[in-house]
């Protein structure tokens, strides 16, 4: 069967990501920028799931190499007409959002098409939407989603005073399901009960600081809720600790790599030439996912599981180390 | 008839017979006398917990589907539901707790005899209870169809899958 559809697709392919332009950019607050991408032909943009991100590529960082960003998409996502994206700038951050806050209309960024990591479950009674910060992003995409097909939702916000990105759109789509909170402890004190008194078959979304949402799913586990009502989306992921050197001995070709301290196993090995696919490179996308022969691993990423971090035999070379001074990769 | 244990439906008990820790409330439902026996010895494991217990008929009914459903209405996110019957009666209440919300994590199945089956005439559309092995041949009350109960369980209709044996010969 061939799917057809009325849209004209007139976008680069899929593979090779979008080229788009910079329709307007919007300052949301004293540090959050709205970037609104659009086909430079004026073309629908392809559809997506509430929650999808897309990743950016935010210029070249100091080595030379590209550096991308995942940032969630904030607009309606059937047939969209456009893509938006707030970005938080980051000063002590690798660059891109400084590179994204310096973008004028008329720009051309390259995007990758939408991704899906964290969509609402459908057979959901209920959506309990909490944000923090910048992380209001995935959920104002969710929020707008529920009230176009009619779910049940509240979202509880919470953000420095004065420093509410989206709030102006929370408010005209939420009415009175929208609980904002500026302070750390009103905001627990809030949402303790509120985690002890939902219906049945409600499910948790949270997006924000690692912080919050090792927090919120520690409540949520003690209040009861099993791990399939609970799901959470990272941003911010903090600069990691240099780490160690070793040398990572690549099994199939019998090359050593040696991996300094503050440099990356996947940097070490596009350094060599060694071609690794990577998209995110701060441990969010899967995508560099490596296979591991032998050696302790230091996982630092926020992509796999428990269990596959448990059974070692994979790593994100992005973000993740040897645990000694030797490991050994299937490649 | 060959059955490949890792692909079919056919429920592995064992495997299924968990639950998500940190339980608030659990709600026991229990079908007929022996199943209340059995729900009387799981009690200490609930020590401390809030714990409904309700006992049922032996056989599942709208009267079953009923209760479960008002119990759910009323529970909130943090509850566990323990099922103690006949599979049937245990698939059945399941199939009614997933319909209510409830996920797998939150519900424990303990099925006490399996000799009668829940099985769903492919032909029309009813489900009977009868004393059958998987992969032997039971007439549909309803149709008359002589039915071959296959490895298959739907959770949705709560019933092994029957179909007319000679389907392909007439």
């Amino acid at each position: 069967m061939t799917l057809m559809s009325d849209s004209p697709a007139t976008n680069v392919p899929s593979d090779a990501g979008l080229v788009l332009a910079v329709d307007e950019v919007t300052p949301l607050t004293p540090t959050v920028r709205h970037v609104r991408l659009v086909a430079s032909d004026g073309a629908l943009l392809p559809s997506f799931t509430p929650g999808s991100h897309i990743v950016v590529t935010c210029g070249t960082g100091p080595e030379g190499q590209s550096r991308r960003n995942s940032y969630s998409l904030t607009g309606p996502g059937f047939e969209p007409d456009h893509y938006g994206i707030s970005v938080r700038l980051e000063e002590d951050g690798r660059g891109g959002s400084r590179w994204i806050h310096s973008l004028r209309a008329g720009d051309r960024v390259q995007v990758s098409t939408p991704r899906s990591a964290f969509a609402p479950v459908l057979t959901a009674r209920h959506h309990l939407l909490v944000a923090g910060g910048i992380g209001v992003t995935p959920i104002l995409s969710h929020v707008r989603a529920a009230v176009q097909w009619g779910r049940s939702f509240e979202v509880h916000y919470v953000h420095r005073e004065g420093d509410a990105a989206h709030l102006d759109d929370l408010e005209q789509l939420c009415g009175d399901r929208l609980h904002l909170h500026t302070g750390r402890d009103g905001f627990w004190e809030h949402m303790g009960p509120a985690l002890l008194d939902q219906p049945i078959g409600t499910h948790l979304y949270a997006c924000g600081p690692a912080a919050l949402i090792d927090e919120l799913t520690d409540r949520a586990g003690r209040a009861g809720w099993p791990g399939a009502r609970v799901h959470y989306e990272h941003f911010g992921v903090g600069d990691l600790d240099p780490g160690e050197p070793f040398t990572a001995h690549l099994t199939r070709s019998g090359v050593d790599v040696d991996v300094a301290s503050g440099v990356s196993l996947l940097e070490a090995l596009e350094s060599r030439g060694i071609a690794v696919p990577s998209l995110c490179r701060q441990g969010v996308c899967g995508e560099c996912r490596l296979p591991v022969v032998n050696g302790d691993i230091d996982h630092r990423d926020l992509y796999l599981g428990a269990a596959e971090k448990e059974a070692g035999d994979c790593l994100m070379p992005c973000v993740s180390r040897a645990n000694g001074p030797r490991l050994e990769l299937d490649l | 008839m060959s059955v490949c244990m890792d692909t079919t439906s056919v429920p592995r008990w064992d495997e299924e017979r968990s639950i998500a820790g940190g339980g608030r409330t659990f709600t026991i439902l229990s079908f007929g006398d022996e199943a209340a026996e059995q729900a009387r010895n799981l009690l200490p494991s609930f020590d401390g917990r809030r714990v409904d217990w309700m006992r049922l008929p032996a056989e599942w009914g709208d009267t079953a589907a009923r209760v479960l459903r008002r119990q759910l209405d009323a529970s909130r996110v943090g509850c566990r539901l323990v099922l103690v019957g006949s599979e049937a009666a245990v698939l059945a209440a399941r199939a009614v707790a997933v319909a209510g919300g409830l996920v797998d994590e939150e519900i424990m199945p303990v099925p006490i005899d399996t000799a009668d089956r829940a099985v769903y005439c492919a032909h029309c559309h009813t489900t009977h209870l009868a004393g059958v092995e998987v992969g032997r041949c039971t007439t549909c009350p309803n149709c008359r169809a002589e039915l071959v109960v296959y490895h298959h369980v739907s959770r949705h209709h709560a019933a092994y899958l029957g179909y007319m044996i000679d389907a392909e010969e007439r």
